[in-house]
């Protein structure tokens, strides 16, 4: 036992006899006795499905400080998924995200209408797609960032595929050191299996059906698949539903 | 006061903990960083236990600490982590005062104690730790009580005070737990006074007399007396005092001169409650009447003369006199807070190291007080757009947001227009 | 979110008798339309920012399950897709 733990004890000891067995508490911190932090994702039962592990009346969603990716193919809503868990980052007081679109087809005013707080949203869209890891790499380490998106970094299969696992695997290691939830977005065909490795959370987003209104397309439903979980369980599948006229709605809001 | 609850969280020797992860082979060997005025900005506890203290010039680390190694501060994120740490603490309370580098006090009043304080500063130090610092957390009634509780606590722990029994706990804690600067101390080692409990004691007459005001406060700390309200950045008060030329000035060193004794008026007072400023600003009237601000802002809060009038030399560079003498200059201390808690250290207070001359570092640094959307991330930006091009890093606005064409809704520009 | 783009990403449609699309090719793959939801025509002045557009736009759904914006340029009676929802 080390002399200052004693001389702790003693303090403690002192202090309880003289005012009580509750005048001083004392606790230990680590990280397992904290619940993993995490972002909304605005589907209340897709949040309630990533809730239960923490069993400890946490509201879930994306956790932050962990690496997320949600597969899915166009028109899924896995883009909408992650514009709805930057909505909740931006509920913090003087938030900011990012969001690294290097097919340069993030568009702004969908982002708007989903209720993204544009002015505190960096949009990276780098020259050369390869860079775009080590500029997130960069962004994160800047401790910053609450949320940070990549949207299809995979895409075109660029950079060698050990440069690749090296990124990815350095990345892991720096968000866990962040509080900045980040998100990777793919498509069916362009998964990389060191990505599946070191994210906390995979999510499966495919839509089942339309929602009709007055012959035109107002929204469609489907479900999201909890493919991992690091921090609780795997396997749920939930139903979600986006509406979309001239705001986007996820349920739950 | 009796309900009043505040909590002090601190990550021991930050800056140097900051600087070993980003790892750049520092090796084992005692670690000392340096701001950009060559004074020491942070310490890790070798250095510390070898008696090298923030505010040490180069030649006074040197000298008590030769082995160590000496590195400019600015090599190694500690900004940052700075944020990152802030960071943590805003999610937990919407009142939250700074305190230093990874320092922080918090407002738990609403919280209650029993389970629920517990749960939430465990929590709190919890988010801290995962940044992969290992944090201490201290809550009694004031802030001085917490602040003396989180440094006794050590790393890991969090100890929880009922604020009734404050006054019983810090009696038997160093009077070195004091902000008194070096000569008080000095003093009271002569007088024998070794514990709180010893300088709470004293006749307060005798107090005001030998130690002024500044002692006086001190010991109403000491007894568990201390009523600061935790008091978050946006909030934090300024001072201001007028200068009026009856013949307008062009001599550069009489100005300085005159805002000088100003300055020294305005901090007195600050002083002698342990107080501080973040930030200076200068309106300057000029004699043809045209109006000309200009500021600068420490690094960290002081309210020592000297780093004061370089922080004015350094405002007055800045003013655009274009050949015009000043008729008028209002002095403005911003940012008024306390000054920052200083770690214990070994140093022998019978050799104090002169006159602090505290940090005054490059004004773009500032902390998340009221950071304006993607500003917050202005450093790191820079540093990428030098290196990926700065068209890489955008921001959208919705300039049209009725345009028929989709695509014209939106305007573009970089982060840094 | 939809994705955009800005200049529009072209793509060669077929159309029925009505003019309604019928299929288009996107990125080397055919996309059969289920159905077609909405169709308006846009048309901004040369005085516009950004110049003038005369366009028709086609919100439709395909078989493969995507949703998207197509828009033909009257003026030259090319196809594009302007926007993918996801």
């Amino acid at each position: 036992m080390s002399s200052r733990y004693r001389k702790l004890e003693a303090v403690v000891n002192r202090l309880q006899l003289q005012h009580g067995v509750h005048a001083i508490r004392r606790a230990s911190i680590s990280e397992a006795e904290a619940p993993t932090p995490c972002l909304s994702t605005a589907f209340s039962a897709l949040d309630a499905a990533l809730a239960d592990a923490h069993g400890k009346g946490e509201k879930g969603g994306v956790p932050r400080g962990r690496i997320t990716e949600i597969v899915g193919p166009a028109t899924s809503g896995k883009v909408t998924l992650a514009a709805k868990v930057l909505v909740a980052a931006h509920r913090e007081r003087n938030a900011l995200a990012a969001w690294l679109d290097p097919s340069r087809t993030c568009d702004p005013d969908y982002l708007h209408r989903c209720g993204v707080d544009l002015d505190r949203l960096l949009i990276v869209r780098p020259e050369e797609r390869s860079d775009a890891l080590l500029i997130a790499l960069h962004l994160i380490e800047s401790h910053t960032l609450s949320a940070l998106v990549f949207d299809g970094c995979f895409d075109t299969g660029e950079g060698s595929a050990g440069e690749t696992t090296g990124a990815l695997e350095r990345l892991a290691t720096v968000v866990a050191r962040t509080m900045t939830a980040v998100l990777f977005l793919n498509e069916p065909t362009t998964q990389h299996q060191t990505l599946a490795h070191v994210a906390t959370l995979r999510l499966a987003i495919s839509r089942e059906r339309w929602l009709i209104q007055q012959e035109d397309v107002r929204g469609y439903e489907g479900h999201v698949t909890v493919l991992k979980n690091k921090l609780g369980r795997a396997g749920v599948v939930v139903p979600i539903r986006i509406t979309f006229n001239g705001t986007v709605r996820a349920d739950g809001l | 006061m009796a309900n009043h609850q505040v909590a002090y969280l601190w990550v021991p020797h930050f800056g140097a903990v900051v600087a070993r992860q980003a790892g750049h082979g520092l090796g084992r060997r005692p670690l000392v960083l340096f701001d950009e005025q060559g004074r020491v900005l942070a310490v890790d506890p070798e250095a510390l236990r070898a008696g090298v203290a923030e505010g040490m010039t180069e030649h006074q680390a040197t000298a008590r600490c030769p082995q160590a190694v000496f590195q400019a501060a600015s090599r190694y994120p500690i900004w940052e982590a700075q944020t990152a740490f802030l960071g943590q603490v805003r999610r937990f309370t919407d009142r939250w005062q700074p305190a230093g580098l990874g320092n922080a006090y918090l407002d738990m009043d609403g919280t209650g104690m029993g389970n629920g304080l517990l749960s939430w500063c465990q929590s709190l130090a919890g988010e801290v730790r995962r940044l992969g610092w290992e944090p201490a957390l201290g809550a009694t009634g004031s802030k001085f009580g917490a602040s003396v509780i989180g440094q006794v606590a050590g790393e890991n722990t969090a100890l929880l005070l009922v604020p009734q029994a404050q006054r019983s706990f810090l009696a038997t804690q160093p009077v070195t737990f004091l902000p008194l600067d070096p000569d008080a101390l000095t003093q009271l080692r002569y007088l024998g006074i070794r514990t709180l409990g010893q300088f709470a004691r004293l006749p307060a007459a005798g107090v005001l007399t030998r130690f002024g005001t500044a002692g006086r406060t001190a010991q109403h700390w000491a007894q568990g007396l201390d009523d600061r309200p935790v008091v978050p950045p946006w909030e934090a008060l300024e001072v201001s005092a007028q200068v009026e030329f009856e013949t307008p000035l062009t001599d550069r060193e009489r100005l300085l001169a005159a805002l000088m004794r100003s300055a020294e008026r305005l901090l007195t007072p600050l002083s002698e409650r342990f107080q501080a400023v973040g930030r200076i600003t200068l309106t300057v009237t000029r004699a043809d009447r045209r109006i000309i601000p200009a500021g600068y802002t420490f690094s960290q809060p002081t309210a020592a003369l000297g780093p004061v009038r370089l922080g004015l030399e350094a405002a007055l560079a800045r003013v655009a006199w274009e050949g015009q003498p000043a008729a008028s200059v209002t002095l403005t201390f911003g940012g008024i807070s306390d000054a920052p808690v200083r770690q214990l250290t070994l140093l022998d207070p019978a050799a104090p190291f002169g006159e602090e001359t505290d940090v005054i570092a490059d004004s773009r640094l500032q902390l998340p007080s009221s950071p304006s959307g993607v500003q917050g991330l202005k450093a790191t930006l820079d540093r990428l757009a030098a290196r990926f091009g700065s068209e890489t890093f955008r921001i959208a606005s919705l300039t049209d947001p009725d345009n028929l064409l989709p695509e014209r809704r939106a305007s573009w520009r970089s982060f840094d227009g | 979110m939809t994705r955009l783009w800005p200049a529009g990403d072209p793509i060669q449609v077929e159309t029925g008798a009505d003019g309604q699309p019928q299929s288009f090719l996107w990125r080397g793959v055919w996309h059969p339309v289920e159905r077609v939801a909405a169709r308006w025509r846009v048309r901004t002045g040369w005085w516009a920012a950004g110049g003038e557009a005369w366009r028709e736009y086609v919100r439709l759904t395909t078989v493969d399950g995507l949703l998207c914006a197509l828009y033909r340029d009257l003026h030259t009676g090319a196809w594009f897709c302007a926007r993918l929802y996801d």
